[in-house]
């Protein structure tokens, strides 16, 4: 089992609907967690540095970030991210509309813990988010 | 008489005679006019010194005066006749050195020659200047002026199409380089300048497009060669140059280029809408399937049966729209990616037949693979689509009354491959035989048969992208036949690996 009872994620995500079927996706899950939800690139960098009202903000276990994004796309952040030495270690999965190559690539290349499609159904939605967090909360070991 | 005796030999036969018979002819002449007067004087003297006057013969006398005369008027003739010749000489251009004094050419032959000359030299001026006629017609036809120069006298001349490409009037002015450069466009002068000053320095070939401005104000874009050659001491001695309006050329080019741009930007901007179509169309409609199912979950139990009918006819909507979305982007997305290289034709069916294992076992059906498939060069990938689409085309217009048979055959046609998918299904009308591979086409009911009608539209452009045709061929009996060649060889051949 995982080091810690209640895993914090961070969902960057513009879009409420999907926002709302990750929400529905974790509290059907087995794990226990605490969702933090960001609607663009900028307000993610404050709730990850703590800044401008995010002064209580947990560190995140996991950054679940989509790319098509207002403002400074997904792959903008997670360069960013991937560049605060303080922020680096942090798993950040993909979860994007887009299949196309060159956004996989992209993403790896700038140190995308892992890529995920989001499926077209619910259920393959629901399971996917299942299975991202068994992974990242199950079988692999995380900073403390 | 003498004189017509001594001039048949040369004239008659026509040939040149040659100086020593001449100088022979002229000798004897003078010397048998010289004898004839020494003899004449002579008989005159033995007439006036007889002794006795009453005896003086007149025949004596006669036979004096006779031979004087002849000789005298045949001396006098010859003057005349040498005048007159220098007369006409003066007429027609300077005398040949060799005949100014009238001993030298006695029997007026040089002269004769010298006429004969005179007729050839015009002969081969008009045979020149049908010559230069020809030329210039050729230089007007191909838009091309030629200009030379003697660089040791100064002396040039160019083409009448040399003066139309500068817009001048030939015979207007004197051909120059400063007449030459006074034509060329501000902008350009002092490079023509210093190609034509070093070329002409050092000998050699240059090449080169410049502006020129016309005397009207048009400005034309040429094409100058200019090729300098040397003597044996390496002295520049001689100019060449042609001259070419390329300004229609140069027009079409950039024409072709602004194309050829306008069709990078356009493909980039079909890039760029199968990325938003791939991305921003296909979010908000899994938004609404995925609400849908949610809403379905848990209004379960207290709906209706009309209301569970609308659910039904949401989600189908938007799968629908979703397979429509999926199939424009991989139509699309034919030949965006190109990775042309030979590939076993026979691995390509086996993954699409791999791919279509679960359709194949809903459908009890057997597919047969001609053995011995070539090995084609093409993108295997987009093959392999072909024959998804085909084979799975074969399965899903089946007879539901008995299990599908679908075979791949394949035959070769001199240069090409020629393959047929064959099926036992319900078969496509010849009156839509060319209508099925059009996009979004489709030839059945929703409710009958499933599909967004890409298919064939999709085969049909991964066809034609390798240089192939693809068509419907008619059949006897059930069934349809999809027949496309595909070229054996790449259109530019490449070493195989």
């Amino acid at each position: 089992m995982a080091s810690k009872d209640i895993h914090d994620i961070l969902l960057v995500e513009d879009d409420p609907g999907d926002a709302g079927l990750v929400r529905i996706a974790l509290r059907r899950s087995r794990h226990v967690c605490r969702l933090h939800h960001v609607k663009d690139g900028g307000e993610a960098m404050e709730f990850l540095r703590r800044t401008d009202g995010h002064g209580q903000a947990p560190r995140p276990d996991l950054i679940l970030l989509d790319l098509n994004l207002p403002g400074r796309n997904g792959h903008e952040i997670l360069e960013e991210i991937r560049a605060d030495t303080t922020l680096a270690s942090i798993p950040v999965v993909i979860l994007s509309t887009s299949g196309a190559e060159r956004d996989i690539k992209k993403a790896y290349a700038l140190g995308a813990s892992s890529y995920v499609s989001k499926p077209m159904d619910v259920e393959a939605f629901t399971a996917a988010i299942h299975s991202i967090e068994d992974f990242w909360f199950g079988t692999a070991q995380l900073p403390s | 008489m003498g004189l017509a005796v001594l001039r048949a030999p040369d004239v008659t036969a026509g040939t040149m005679p040659k100086p020593r018979e001449r100088i022979a002819a002229r000798l004897g002449l003078l010397f048998a006019a010289l004898a004839a007067i020494l003899i004449g004087i002579m008989a005159v003297a033995v007439w006036s010194l007889w002794p006795d006057d009453a005896d003086r013969s007149l025949g004596w006398l006669l036979a004096g005066l006779v031979p004087l005369l002849v000789g005298l008027s045949f001396l006098a003739g010859l003057a005349i006749g040498q005048r007159v010749d220098r007369r006409l000489a003066a007429l027609d251009g300077p005398p040949p050195p060799a005949a100014a004094e009238w001993w030298s050419d006695p029997l007026g032959l040089d002269a004769a020659l010298a006429g004969l000359a005179r007729q050839f030299n015009l002969s081969l001026c008009e045979v020149e200047q049908r010559g230069r006629a020809l030329v210039s017609n050729a230089e007007r036809v191909a838009q091309m002026g030629s200009a030379e120069r003697d660089l040791l006298t100064g002396a040039g001349r160019w083409s009448d199409e040399f003066h139309a490409i500068l817009g001048l009037v030939p015979g207007k002015c004197a051909p120059s380089h400063a007449v030459f450069l006074e034509a060329i466009h501000p902008g350009d002068r002092a490079e023509v300048a210093e190609i034509l000053r070093a070329t002409c320095a050092e000998g050699g070939r240059r090449e080169d497009d410049f502006r020129i401005v016309r005397p009207d104000g048009e400005v034309r874009m040429l094409h100058g060669r200019i090729d300098v050659s040397c003597d044996a001491a390496g002295r520049p001695v001689r100019l060449e140059a042609t001259l070419q309006d390329i300004t229609e050329r140069k027009r079409l080019e950039n024409e072709l280029d602004g194309l050829i741009r306008e069709l990078w930007r356009s493909n980039e901007e079909l890039e760029q809408f199968a990325y938003v179509a791939s991305h921003d169309l296909r979010q908000p409609l899994r938004v609404v399937g995925s609400y849908v199912s949610l809403l379905e979950e848990e209004l379960m139990g207290s709906l209706g049966g009309e209301s569970l009918e609308y659910m039904g006819f949401v989600r189908d909507g938007v799968r629908r729209m979703d397979r429509l979305i999926t199939d424009l982007l991989a139509y699309s997305r034919v030949g965006r990616v190109i990775g042309d290289a030979p590939f076993a034709m026979g691995e390509a069916v086996e993954a699409a037949l791999a791919d279509l294992q679960i359709e194949i076992e809903d459908a009890d059906a057997r597919v047969t693979v001609a053995p011995g498939l070539p090995t084609l060069y093409g993108d295997r990938g987009e093959m392999e689509r072909l024959f998804l689409n085909l084979i799975g085309n074969a399965l899903k217009y089946r007879r539901p009354d008995q299990p599908a048979q679908v075979s791949v055959e394949c035959e070769d046609a001199g240069d090409e491959w020629l393959f047929r998918v064959c099926d036992n299904g319900i078969g496509i009308a010849p009156e839509h035989a060319e209508r099925v591979f059009g996009i979004f086409q489709r030839l059945h009911a929703r409710d009958e048969y499933e599909g967004t009608g890409v298919g064939l539209a999709i085969v049909k452009k991964i066809v034609d992208r390798h240089g192939g045709t693809i068509r419907v061929e008619p059949r006897e009996g059930p069934g349809a036949v999809l027949a496309f060649n595909w070229p054996k060889g790449p259109r530019q051949p490449e070493p195989e690996s």
